[in-house]
């Protein structure tokens, strides 16, 4: 009896607890709150709301929650005391349409109690949560840029806010919405005085590891679940944003473990890859190191870095100058991977101009290495407000020009066709648009530039003064972005996103002039009348991540220039390369990249002449090359390996003449020039932590000509050595070999539109050359100010010159024209960098001297009787300030400032009759100077504001260039004119102020 | 509105200007010496020498020094044409009867002993001139011609020597002489009637030689012809086509080197400064000096046969918008009551003349207007001119 008894009450507990009703639960007492005056969720308010509980559906339930003990709160009445339903038996309620979720209810045991909305993207889930804390002495916490929660005006606006990027979100009634704040608020909303703990407010998100949990619960949800949640982009962009700032917050406060435990003392190998948290674009050219910061490595273009560090809790630090520093603590027990995330700076006016690497120099041990990012170059004024790399470029020590529209720079006293310029591992052969008033390349999606003056890595060659390598960005992997720019004679547009998620992103970027239709609207009294001039690009790229190790990117640039002043003469240039790269990283020592592809370059001379149209023709160029790169580094203990070889196969044609319509010319081919450049390599880099490095290696590389067959074989070396007796002072020295077996057949100081290239050959002997420097480094005032002081000395041979009355073009003895020279240059750069602060630039100056001698005696021929003479870009003193000045987040001005002696120019000391007018007898070549050159620009730049809800975001550039108005010297002149009077002029290609705007849309 | 903001804006950006850039005068010295002439086949050759001066020096100081020597063209077949002195460095040779085949050179022997020889060369034919034409755009008269080179000829180059007649814009009445009549008591104003045959300065003539040689080539093309050869451009206001124009075009053909050479002289002279301009240099002629290698002579010398063309262009392609009568006016006294004829002294009468002319009395006109010798001209009439024109 007393079992059966027994039985009945717990058979009835039983049945009483499944049937347990909802408003009969722990009954809570109303308390103060101090932020916000309440604890609820959303409001005090109490709403209708369903209410699935205990396995039955409740509607219309006046409900709320509180964000304090994460309790659902349950009304039987308004006048009824509110009562704290029992979370185990809640698996959801709904209130306003928002479904808050008990995900322990569900079965998600690691999910902190209480209740989650949930944000998709289409593919994950992020929960979040409210929570808010109670601060018993929260005016503690009130203090300059903390959230001011003691003033009432405060109470209900500042609830809490998310980042991405530029933009602000707040959360708000389970909302949410992108802000603008003012300054006050955004002082207010940044919480940067405010130690996470003692936040009284934050959102708690996060991502479930595994497919919907909710499926397959076998417990009902709301109708519609999914499709309401079905994300909006405001939504995905606040989920992207609590990803972010979870991610953010999660590497900053947490100390990673790496590896197995006991596996004892030592060092160990620490890897990862580097990616930006907004886009998931790999970084490249990040800073990561120890504590010490005497072991470090930078990531590589895929983001990826190694480092080896000694067991046990260490501090790593990633520093990129655009983006967030992160430190980050691991206990590294032995080798493993650990993938960072980086935001970028949410200032957009990014202050550093150079690199990030603060230190850099005193980590590397090659030297002459610069290295630019596309935000140094929207921020440096040029003419008309195009950002331009080139120009760009220019403001580096040791690089120079021969004058404003000149397509080419040269390097360390070295001709403008000693440079190898690779866009995405293609060759560039022309670098400019309009005369060389803008460079080849669209910065709108140019991820990382990188000049090598000195130390050039064993894994380039072909060129004897410098590599400048361009790479284009992957593309925003995350979702679809935009930009457009309006400047006075140009516009760009790029386009990126995802084709796959993830996996596959695409990058779309073009550029054109409207400089044709200006030309067109003038009158034919201003004398500009009847020409025409435009340029176009086009960059196309490609990258798919096939796995974690394997990835590839195809990228496509296509440019042509056009342009006509004398109605019977048009000149046209195009450039073509495609490239497809494939990299492969077996581990973290070992990355293998794979580059094929295609270049070209083609310019045509079209002349129709009206006088002579039995002489009408159209002339042209071009070369193509084919060329395969393989290339692999391997980490061993303190080396670094790379190891790899080159091959390019070119084919030229020299020149190509054709008759127009009418014309009497006869057409004709010059002989077709073939040949096989390959190149084996391998090099290594040593160092640990001790003060010296050394980075060496050995390039041989062979060039075969074909038809007539000329072999030539040349070893490169490279050798260069760092001593750091301390963390911020270094001295380096290097030596460096290279060859070239390309020229560029020009007799004009800047490289011209018909310039052609020529192969080396049994009558054309390849260029060498090799530099010696050194230098020393220092970083003072934490890290604020790098001083760097390099010296060089240089020596080329069998650079090409041309003799007096030379024809370069449809020639077919064409060696029998041009000379052979030596040249010599030597130099001192001194750089002061400050990175930051709000005035932020470099200040360099260089001084060195550039020459080149004829090796060859000519008699009375020779060019300046066999001696040395100045090369035609040869400009002892230049200086150069650039700067940029932040007044707020959004409003700076920049400035660049450029001395240089003038360049040598070969003028008139003679003067004769012959025939009836006075003729003139010029000097030795390039024996006397232009005036020294002077240019000031300055440009206010205004950089979006964080409105909220707004989709585009648009900055802008107004700048003056050359703000003095200085004629500066392209070149001097002198005429007879057909008379007895000589005349001389001087050629100012920007003689006043050229005031621009430059607008720029970001979608 | 819309059209000049752009045409301000196009400026401004093609704000790439030429300014003026003093010139100083040198002081580099120069032992070369500059050949200028050809060696022409059945007719005069006209050879001249002169010296290299540094830059700035006045066209007048160049004029003062010349080398003298001895100058003699030699042919393969030991023919010799001494040179005849003239004058500033002038040498003329007869070559009229010189075989027009075998290879010429011309040896120079200065005065101190410097010797220089130029390159044998073989002698080119004269091309045919067609269609020597002159065509009007509305703004230039352009006169063009075709060339037709001989069997090996591909290289041409033309002079030409232009003379035009034009008239005053009056033809005067009266004259008045401030100076010359101070003793003429008959004649107390100073004013006489004209013309006197002396004294009509209506008409009158001038010419002009070619400053810069033209060039052509027909290298490269299946036919050695060029066609619309720019010979020159005058602008439909120019005063030279304003009566009866002239030109005389003598084309000849050259070496390959002798055209690349002048083509050279005239780009360094003439086409440098611009954006692509090749850097200038100095280009070797084909005369070195025998007698000291770092000496250079500056030339290029070929042996030639020319031929000539001649063209009128009349008055109908002139369009000047200019009336002169705005300059005829009644003189006035100055505050001293004294008129100021210095410079009006020529008179025009478009209706009639008083019987007594006085200063104020008839309309007076600038001496430009009423002489045409004012404008450089000169009476002397070609021989061969076409009118009547005195």
């Amino acid at each position: 009896m007393r079992r059966l008894v027994v039985c009945i009450l717990v058979l009835l507990a039983g049945v009483c607890a499944a049937q347990t009703p909802l408003d009969r639960g722990r009954t809570l007492n109303e308390y103060n709150f101090p932020f916000n005056g309440h604890y609820f969720w959303n409001g005090v308010e109490y709403r209708p709301g369903t209410v699935y509980f205990n396995g039955v559906t409740y509607r219309g339930v006046s409900v709320n929650i509180n964000a304090h003990t994460q309790e659902l709160l349950v009304k039987q009445s308004q006048f009824a005391p509110p009562v704290a339903a029992e979370q185990s038996l809640t698996g959801w309620f709904a209130i306003d349409g928002i479904c808050y979720v008990n995900l322990r209810y569900y079965g998600v045991k690691e999910a902190p109690a209480g209740f989650w909305i949930s944000l998709q993207d289409g593919k994950r889930t992020v929960w979040m949560q409210r929570q808010k804390q109670f601060l018993r002495e929260p005016g503690d916490h009130n203090g300059v840029g903390g959230i001011g929660y003691d003033d009432p005006n405060y109470r209900e606006n500042i609830i809490s806010y998310f980042r991405q990027k530029d933009y602000y979100y707040t959360v708000k009634r389970g909302t949410f919405k992108r802000i603008h704040p003012g300054k006050a608020r955004r002082r207010a909303m940044i919480p940067s005085g405010i130690p996470p703990e003692n936040n009284p407010e934050v959102w708690v998100a996060r991502e479930i590891k595994r497919n919907n949990p909710l499926k397959g619960a076998g417990y009902e949800l709301p109708p519609e679940w999914f499709s309401k949640n079905e994300t909006s982009s405001e939504r995905s962009a606040l989920l992207a944003a609590i990803e972010q700032e979870a991610m953010i917050a999660s590497y900053r406060n947490k100390t990673y473990e790496i590896g197995r435990k006991g596996a004892g003392e030592g060092r160990a190998k620490v890897s990862g890859v580097v990616r930006d948290v907004a886009s998931g674009e790999a970084l490249g050219a990040v800073l990561v190191s120890d504590r010490s910061g005497r072991n470090y490595c930078y990531t590589d273009k895929e983001g990826r870095y190694s480092l080896s560090l000694p067991t046990g809790e260490n501090l790593l630090t990633f520093r990129e100058y655009s983006m967030e520093d992160m430190d980050i603590h691991v206990i590294v027990n032995s080798s493993g991977e650990l993938d960072i995330v980086m935001r970028e700076k949410v200032t957009a006016l990014q202050s550093a101009y150079v690199t990030a690497e603060g230190m850099a120099d005193h980590r590397r041990a090659g030297m002459g290495i610069e290295k630019l990012s596309q935000s140094t170059i929207t921020h440096v004024p040029s003419a008309f407000g195009e950002g331009d790399i080139i120009k760009t470029v220019l403001t580096l020590p040791g690089v120079k020009s021969v004058g404003e529209a000149s397509s080419g720079f040269n390097v360390r006293g070295g001709s403008s066709d000693q440079n190898l310029i690779l866009l995405d591992g293609g060759t560039i052969y022309n670098p400019g648009h309009l005369f060389g008033i803008f460079s080849a390349f669209n910065t709108d999606v140019v991820d990382d530039i990188e000049l090598y003056k000195s130390s050039i890595p064993v894994r380039y060659g072909g060129r004897i003064s410098s590599v400048l390598d361009i790479g284009t960005r992957s593309g925003n992997a995350e979702r679809l972005h935009g930009s457009l720019g309006l400047g006075i004679l140009t516009s760009h547009l790029s386009l990126e996103g995802p084709i796959i998620k993830n996996r596959t992103s695409f990058v779309l970027g073009g550029r054109t002039t409207y400089s044709d239709w200006l030309l067109r609207q003038i009158p034919r009294s201003s004398g500009y009348a009847g020409g025409n001039a435009s340029f176009s690009d086009v960059n196309l790229g490609l990258t798919h991540r096939i796995d974690e190790r394997n990835s590839l990117k195809l990228t496509g640039y296509w440019s042509r220039d056009g342009f006509s002043f004398r109605g019977d003469t048009t000149f046209r240039y195009s450039n073509l390369d495609i490239a497809l790269k494939w990299t492969r990283k077996r581990d973290e020592d070992h990355t293998l990249k794979l580059t094929a592809g295609f270049d070209q370059y083609s310019n045509t001379l079209q002349r129709g002449l009206e006088s002579d149209p039995l002489g009408s023709y159209s002339l042209s160029t071009r070369i193509r090359e084919g060329f395969v790169r393989a290339g692999v580094e391997q980490r061993l203990g303190s080396h670094t390996i790379s190891w790899g070889g080159d091959g390019v196969f070119y084919a030229l044609q020299p020149g190509s003449i054709s008759p127009l319509e009418g014309s009497a010319i006869i057409a004709k081919n010059l002989k077709p020039e073939m040949a096989q450049e390959t190149a084996v390599y391998a090099g290594d880099l040593w160092q640990n932590e001790g003060p010296f490095s050394v980075e060496g290696g050995v390039r041989l590389s062979s060039f075969l000509a074909l038809d007539p067959v000329k072999f030539y074989f040349t070893p490169e070396f490279r050798l260069s050595g760092k001593y750091s007796p301390l963390s911020n002072l270094s001295f380096k020295a290097g030596v460096n070999s290279m060859s070239q077996y390309i020229h560029l057949i020009s007799n004009t100081s800047a490289i011209s539109p018909m310039d052609t290239w020529r192969l080396a050959g049994a009558d054309m002997l390849p260029q060498k050359g090799w530099q010696a420097a050194g230098g020393a480094y220092w970083t003072v005032f934490g890290n604020a100010l790098d001083i760097s002081l390099e010296a060089y000395y240089k020596r080329m041979h069998n650079c090409l010159d041309y003799k007096s009355g030379a024809v370069l073009s449809m020639n077919e003895q064409l060696s029998a024209d041009l000379v052979r020279t030596t040249g010599r240059a030597y130099g001192v750069e001194l750089m002061l960098r400050k990175q930051t602060g709000r005035l932020t630039g470099w200040l360099s100056y260089t001084w060195s001297r550039s020459m080149l001698k004829e090796m060859q005696d000519r008699g009375i021929e020779t060019i300046n009787g066999g001696d040395w003479y100045n090369a035609p870009h040869d400009k002892p003193h230049d200086l150069k300030l650039v700067g940029n000045y932040k007044f707020t987040h959004r409003y700076s001005i920049s400035f660049n400032l450029d001395y240089s002696t003038g360049r040598p120019v070969t003028i008139p000391v003679g003067q004769y009759y012959y025939g009836n007018a006075v003729r003139l007898m010029y000097s030795q070549r390039n024996a006397y100077r232009i005036p020294d050159y002077f240019r000031l620009d300055l440009a206010l730049n205004i950089e979006p504001g964080h409105y909220l809800k707004a989709f585009t975001h648009m900055s802008a550039t107004l700048g003056c260039y050359n703000v003095t108005g200085r004629r500066n010297a392209y070149s001097v002149f002198y005429t007879t004119s057909g008379g007895n009077d000589i005349k001389g002029y001087m050629v100012s290609v920007f003689a006043t102020q050229i005031p621009y705007l430059s607008l720029n849309l970001k979608f | 509105m819309k059209k000049s903001a752009l045409t301000y804006l196009v400026l401004l950006l093609l704000n790439s200007c030429i300014y003026p850039f003093s010139v100083e005068k040198g002081d580099a010295e120069f032992s070369d010496i500059v050949v200028s002439g050809d060696i022409l086949i059945g007719e005069q050759s006209r050879i001249q020498l002169g010296y290299v001066f540094p830059v700035g020096t006045f066209p007048t100081e160049m004029r003062r020094d010349f080398p003298t020597g001895s100058l003699t063209i030699e042919n393969e077949d030991g023919g010799r044409w001494r040179g005849e002195y003239q004058s500033r460095g002038l040498y003329v040779f007869d070559t009229s009867d010189a075989p027009a085949e075998g290879r010429y050179r011309l040896h120079i022997i200065i005065n101190d002993g410097a010797e220089y020889v130029s390159e044998w060369m073989g002698v080119h034919h004269a091309p045919a001139i067609h269609n020597l034409k002159a065509d009007c755009d509305g703004e230039y008269v352009n006169i063009s011609m075709d060339l037709e080179g001989a069997d090996s000829l591909w290289n041409f180059r033309w002079d030409y020597n232009q003379t035009w007649e034009y008239h005053a814009d009056y033809y005067p009445d009266l004259m008045f002489i401030p100076g010359l009549p101070e003793k003429d008591r008959e004649n107390p104003e100073k004013i006489y009637r004209l013309p006197t045959p002396e004294e009509d300065y209506y008409y009158c003539w001038t010419s002009a030689p070619s400053v810069e040689p033209g060039l052509a080539s027909a290298e490269g093309q299946s036919i050695n012809s060029v066609k619309n050869a720019r010979v020159l451009s005058i602008s439909c206001t120019d005063m030279r086509i304003s009566t009866l124009y002239c030109i005389d075009v003598t084309a000849s053909g050259i070496s390959a080197g002798g055209r690349a050479y002048l083509q050279h002289m005239h780009d360094i002279s003439n086409e440098t400064g611009s954006l692509f301009s090749p850097t200038p240099s100095e280009m070797t002629g084909n005369i070195r000096c025998t007698s000291d290698p770092t000496l250079q002579a500056i030339g290029y010398i070929d042996a030639v046969c020319r031929t000539t063309a001649r063209l009128f262009i009349g008055p109908e392609y002139y369009h000047m918008a200019y009336d002169p009568a705005q300059w005829l006016f009644y003189p006035e006294p100055d505050e001293d009551g004294m008129y100021n004829f210095d410079h009006f002294f020529g008179y025009a009468s478009p209706v009639s003349c008083p019987d007594t002319p006085t200063k104020t009395n008839v309309k007076w006109g600038p001496k430009r207007c009423v002489d045409c010798r004012e404008l450089k001209g000169s009476k002397n009439k070609p021989d061969w001119w076409p009118n009547d024109h005195k």
